[in-house]
């Protein structure tokens, strides 16, 4: 698949893993492998961008006596989720044309 | 390879890379190969499929460089290209000073150690009145003096241009990685 179209595919992909329930990094691969490949050298830059870019929020949490980081979507994470899915529609209009 | 090991092999190589939290880094993998453990995964086959350090440090590096340039991008002011040169210019006249001061400081260093040689020579196979083996013998304590103090100036050099070296290093990496 082409790059770029990945890299954002994956950053959605993040940010849905993590639309209903927070999670860690361990977690949100678990999840999304079932659907994609995705390898942990790959996650850390996603997960930093989504940081930088402020549609996540990060708090850590003292787990099996050690700290762990939980990733939190928030209000911008939402709408930019909700954005794309309005994308995929216009895109998938585009796909059918290509297909038919 | 285990963690303690692993971990240690990326901090060593992060350290090339000045803008990379490296240490941010060392705890998303202390965390990811602890979470992987409770989950009852092998450590060691775990790190295994994690891939080789270059190919973790490759997809940061892409990807710094990628909100860098979106960063920098249309922020090449004049001022900013004649402040540029002027770097590059001193930059290239301190690195050619410490080398030219460093073949000074080799070559005193290697006269030291020739006056040492030469004398050593002289008193082996000449034979020679007592004065002029106590004089030689003085020139070969100058000499050992003169190759001390040559090889300590070259030695304190060569701490400076340490940081120039890591540059170098982390350059040549860059280049290389991006070919591949």
């Amino acid at each position: 698949m082409d790059i770029q179209l990945k890299k954002g595919l994956l950053d959605l992909m993040v940010l849905a893993t993590i639309k209903y329930e927070d999670s860690y990094g361990y977690k949100i691969i678990q999840e999304i492998s079932s659907v994609m490949d995705i390898s942990e050298s790959t996650l850390y830059p996603i997960l930093k961008r989504l940081e930088k870019q402020k549609l996540v929020n990060t708090y850590n949490t003292t787990y099996n006596s050690r700290i762990r980081k939980y990733y939190k979507i928030n209000k911008q994470g939402l709408e930019k989720l909700k954005q794309s899915i309005d994308d995929f529609d216009e895109i998938n209009r585009m796909y059918m044309y290509i297909k038919r | 390879m285990n963690k303690k090991v692993f971990l240690n092999n990326l901090k060593k190589e992060l350290k090339y890379y000045k803008k990379i939290n490296s240490e941010e880094i060392i705890y998303y993998y202390d965390e990811m190969i602890q979470d992987a453990v409770d989950e009852g995964e092998d450590e060691n086959q775990f790190i295994k499929n994690l891939g080789s350090i270059d190919t973790i440090i490759a997809n940061i590096v892409k990807d710094e460089d990628f909100v860098r340039d979106v960063k920098t991008s249309n922020t090449k002011s004049l001022g900013n290209i004649v402040n540029g040169t002027v770097r590059v210019i001193s930059f290239i006249c301190y690195y050619f000073a410490l080398f030219i001061m460093t073949i000074v400081f080799g070559s005193i260093f290697i006269s030291g150690l020739g006056m040492i040689l030469q004398s050593g020579i002289y008193l082996i196979f000449d034979n020679l009145t007592s004065t002029d083996q106590w004089i030689l013998f003085g020139v070969i304590i100058m000499g050992l003096g003169i190759s001390i103090i040559g090889f300590s100036l070259m030695t304190n050099i060569f701490k400076t241009t340490k940081s120039f070296r890591l540059f170098i290093i982390r350059k040549t990496k860059e280049i290389y990685r991006k070919k591949r």
